[in-house]
């Protein structure tokens, strides 16, 4: 098999030039080829030598800064090497970044066609492959909108389904697919997985060990701009997940580089280990059982009175495990000027085989709405496999009794079943990032959800009854948007409902809810310059008690029954 | 040592004349992205191309009025027309200087993400100013011949001087586009240089104006031609639009100056495009 890429020797040196140098002097010297001006230099690659054959899937890991991107961008041929060869066996497309390519003023069509002729493709090629893109991203109704409206999730599928279309030789991929949900990331990888089987080659780039070990034939880890190792995916993670654990503050700086953080900034988190509660030493690896113990620096700019400090714990995929506060254990606490630190004690870990990352925040217990500081992902800690027969994403604490004695009495029910469970009474927040544009009800949504809403129920699909008052919240990316809520009235009684909706304190409509079905009821947002949360309030005056009506034992006051609620 | 110079000089060639047939592989591309500067330029405004049209309409609607009626300066026979025919060639190089010089800081996110030849960004906002150009001097020929305005055999060299009209712009677009990523104070002293151009043309008065002495054994007039191309082309096409007159002789500085320009202009951008992606 030939190779599709060869990269030989490799180097690339980055200059960071200080802003004094940017003179007309300086311009001058350069233009006539004497590089005197001063700046600091770093080798982001310092030798790389890489072979991937064709039809490999090959998975870079590395920390952030290691250089994985910059090899990724030197074979899109975006940035050229300062020395070395790279040889590339056919035409290279690189998903680089969201709406890389993609001009915000020209409709989704339009870019389809714009990017196709990146690469080389003709007109008439592309429109043969124009349905089936638009079919792919699902965006038949948004294909003429300019794509400055389209939400990160749209470009997002746009931008893949014009990726895979152009049948590139070779495919990059860069983090890309971390932006939609799970459903079309699980679509995504179905593509790739084509792709694969087509013979094309991929090179694939990821924090996440564990999705490139599921996707990849061979793994390189990139380490300070060399190839530290490289080889079949188990091994390589392995070694790349102990040494991560070796040290760290790798993990925490990849996450302090990758994600926005958010927060007012009077108290700052400055540091985070976890260390092992016997021997003290930093560990960031478990084993289900085990526990662990948190500690956190703060900074603080004053004297601040109340303070909470908390976190949360994710899955890799992003599912919240757990979220625990000083505010509902030991309570706020008042802040010195200056360095504070907290402990925490973890444990027992009730936590399946995976890798967890761990957000960190402060924040004013009068108001967590309004952070001092959010640090998400601010570490990762990986779980591994105690036992053989232990299955699943948690341990459940399990006592087994077998008795043989009374066989003969049948199971019986003792006092009445306990069927409905409360409704979340509680306020949201802090929030550990921004709430999605949709949320679609019992699945992942109670991270959103404030106070007002009965447990999801299965009505095929999901729906949650609200309260006569209901708080959640959504997020609205920039520019224009609508609000859909997708919901229906009781089924019984009165013919209509009406609903009060409440956006951030301010009323902007009072809907009726006719049906028996669920409709959409569209209300149109204002503009926002920036992706904004939402505070949703919803509100219905004469909620139905079913058992009122005499149909049902249900006391419970219904308001909506919310298949979804997402912004536009 | 001079076998080394002639090494060089062939390899640069050897470069050059393969960064011809890369480009000529992306024609697609480069019409596209013309297609898309047209689109952008006038989306969202609701007379789009009719801002072509009506921006020169409405400069010489108060030059016309400020010199030929306010300030009474020699009058000027048919003075719209002699404005219009010097003024719609001068948007033309306004226009597509400013937003060649622009086109590559305003796609950093496409220069960071996806190869192609970087002249293809200049080029096109060139092109795309020059279709524009096209069509808004066609329209204004049009509107024009009802008003003496006659159709002659000099205006055959009217795509000649076009041609080289684009050829200087794109020389000087090239090397501003290339200057402007690594320095970002070349937009300011641009827009200063541009209006101090305008004036320092023949475009809203005739060149007669200027007082004719002699500085240096040449006289000024003279020098205005050899100094400032943009003064030879206006006045080439104001010739073959009002009178018919054939181009004047300093054209031939102004071809020499052109091609020289887009030679150093296409060089210095070659050189410089390489860390494009890293400086922005």
């Amino acid at each position: 098999m030939s190779n599709a890429i060869v990269l030989e020797q490799v180097r690339k040196r980055f200059s960071i030039r200080h802003e004094s140098s940017r003179t007309w002097q300086g311009m001058a010297l350069a233009l006539l080829g004497r590089r005197q001006i001063e700046h600091e230099e770093f080798w982001a690659l310092a030798r790389v030598d890489l072979t991937v054959k064709q039809g490999e899937t090959v998975g870079i890991i590395g920390p952030n800064g290691s250089g994985k991107t910059t090899i990724l961008k030197m074979l899109a041929g975006t940035i050229s090497p300062t020395s070395g060869k790279i040889k590339l066996g056919g035409k290279v497309f690189g998903l680089l970044e969201l709406g890389a390519g993609m001009h915000p003023d020209l409709t989704g069509r339009e870019n389809v066609f714009l990017n196709g002729s990146f690469l080389g493709i003709g007109r008439a090629e592309m429109r043969r492959r124009y349905k089936g893109i638009v079919e792919f991203a699902e965006l038949e109704r948004f294909i003429d909108t300019p794509v400055r409206h389209y939400s990160s999730g749209m470009f997002m599928r746009l931008g893949f389904a014009i990726a895979i279309s152009l049948d590139p030789d070779i495919l990059l991929i860069d983090e890309v697919l971390a932006v939609g949900d799970a459903r079309f990331t699980a679509k995504c990888y179905d593509a790739l997985a084509e792709i694969k089987q087509r013979g094309k080659t991929i090179v694939f780039v990821s924090h996440d060990p564990i999705q490139v070990r599921r996707f990849c034939d061979r793994v390189v880890w990139i380490d300070a701009g060399k190839v530290r190792a490289e080889g079949n995916p188990r091994d390589v993670i392995q070694d790349y997940l102990a040494h991560m654990r070796g040290s760290g503050h790798v993990a925490s700086q990849v996450a302090r580089n990758e994600v926005t953080e958010l927060g007012t900034g009077e108290v700052q988190i400055r540091a985070a280990i976890a260390r092992d509660v016997e021997t003290g030493s930093e560990r960031y690896a478990y084993l289900p059982g085990n526990s662990s113990r948190l500690e956190l620096e703060l900074d603080s700019s004053g004297y601040v009175e109340d303070v909470v400090v908390g976190f949360a714990v994710r899955r890799s995929d992003g599912l919240l495990i757990h979220e625990t506060s000083t505010a509902t254990t030991i309570g706020p606490t008042d802040l010195q000027p200056g360095r504070t630190r907290v402990e925490c004690e973890l444990g027992p870990l009730p936590l399946g085989p995976g890798s967890y990352k761990v957000s960190l925040g402060v924040w004013p217990s009068a108001d967590r709405m309004r952070p001092f500081h959010i640090w998400p992902n601010a570490m990762n800690f990986f779980v591994g496999k105690a036992a053989a027969g232990l299955r699943g994403v948690t341990v459940i604490p399990a006592r087994w009794r077998v008795s043989t004695a009374a066989v003969e009495d049948e199971l019986q029910v003792a006092g009445d079943p306990i069927v409905q469970p409360d409704m979340i009474t509680e306020a949201a927040g802090p929030f550990w990032t921004l709430p999605p544009e949709e949320l679609i009800m019992g699945l992942r949504d109670d991270e959103w959800l404030g106070e007002g809403w009965f447990p999801a129920e299965d009505w095929p699909p999901h729906i949650r009854w609200t309260a006569p008052r209901a708080v959640a919240y959504v997020r609205q990316d920039v520019g224009q948007g609508a609000l859909v809520l997708s919901a229906c009235r009781p089924l019984h009684g009165r013919g209509t409902t009406r609903a009060s909706v409440t956006v951030n304190g301010r009323h902007i409509a009072t809907v009726p809810v006719h049906g028996m079905d669920f409709e959409d009821i569209v209300i149109p947002l204002d503009p926002v310059i920036s992706p904004e949360t939402h505070e949703l309030v919803i509100e219905v005056e004469d909620p139905l008690v079913p058992a009122d009506i005499g149909l049902d034992t249900d006391t419970r006051p219904l308001g909506l029954a919310v298949r979804s609620i997402r912004v536009e | 040592m001079a076998a080394n110079a002639v090494k060089g000089r062939a390899n640069d060639a050897r470069r050059f004349l393969g960064s011809v047939r890369e480009l000529s592989g992306y024609s697609d591309l480069l019409r596209n992205l013309v297609v898309r500067d047209l689109k952008v330029r006038y989306r969202g405004s609701v007379l789009g191309f009719g801002w072509s049209l009506l921006n020169p309409l409405l400069m010489m609607a108060v030059f016309t009025l400020v010199f030929q009626v306010l300030a009474k300066t020699d009058p000027i026979e048919r003075y719209p027309f002699f404005l219009l025919a010097a003024l719609v060639p001068w948007l033309f190089t306004q226009q597509a200087l400013t937003s060649a010089m622009r086109s590559i800081t305003s796609n950093a996110q496409l220069i960071k993400k996806v190869y192609f030849p970087r002249e293809l960004l200049p080029l096109s906002a060139i092109l795309a100013s020059f279709v524009n150009f096209l069509l808004a001097y066609g329209v204004f020929w049009l509107v024009a011949i009802p008003f003496g305005v006659g159709v002659t055999g000099a205006m055959l060299f009217l795509p000649a001087i076009m041609l080289l009209h684009l050829v200087f712009v794109l020389g000087l677009g090239l090397l501003l586009a290339a200057v402007n990523v690594y320095f970002r104070d070349t937009e300011h002293i641009v827009e200063v240089g541009l209006l101090a151009w305008f004036f320092l043309t023949p475009i809203f008065y005739a060149m007669s104006i200027v007082p004719n002495s002699t500085v240096l054994g040449l006289d000024v007039h003279r020098w205005v031609f050899i100094l400032n191309p943009m003064a030879t082309l206006v006045t080439d096409y104001r010739y073959a639009f009002m009178w018919g007159f054939l181009p004047i002789r300093h054209t031939l500085i102004t071809i020499v100056a052109a091609v020289v320009l887009l030679g150093l202009g296409w060089s210095i951008f070659r050189r410089l495009s390489n860390r494009f992606a890293e400086e922005l």
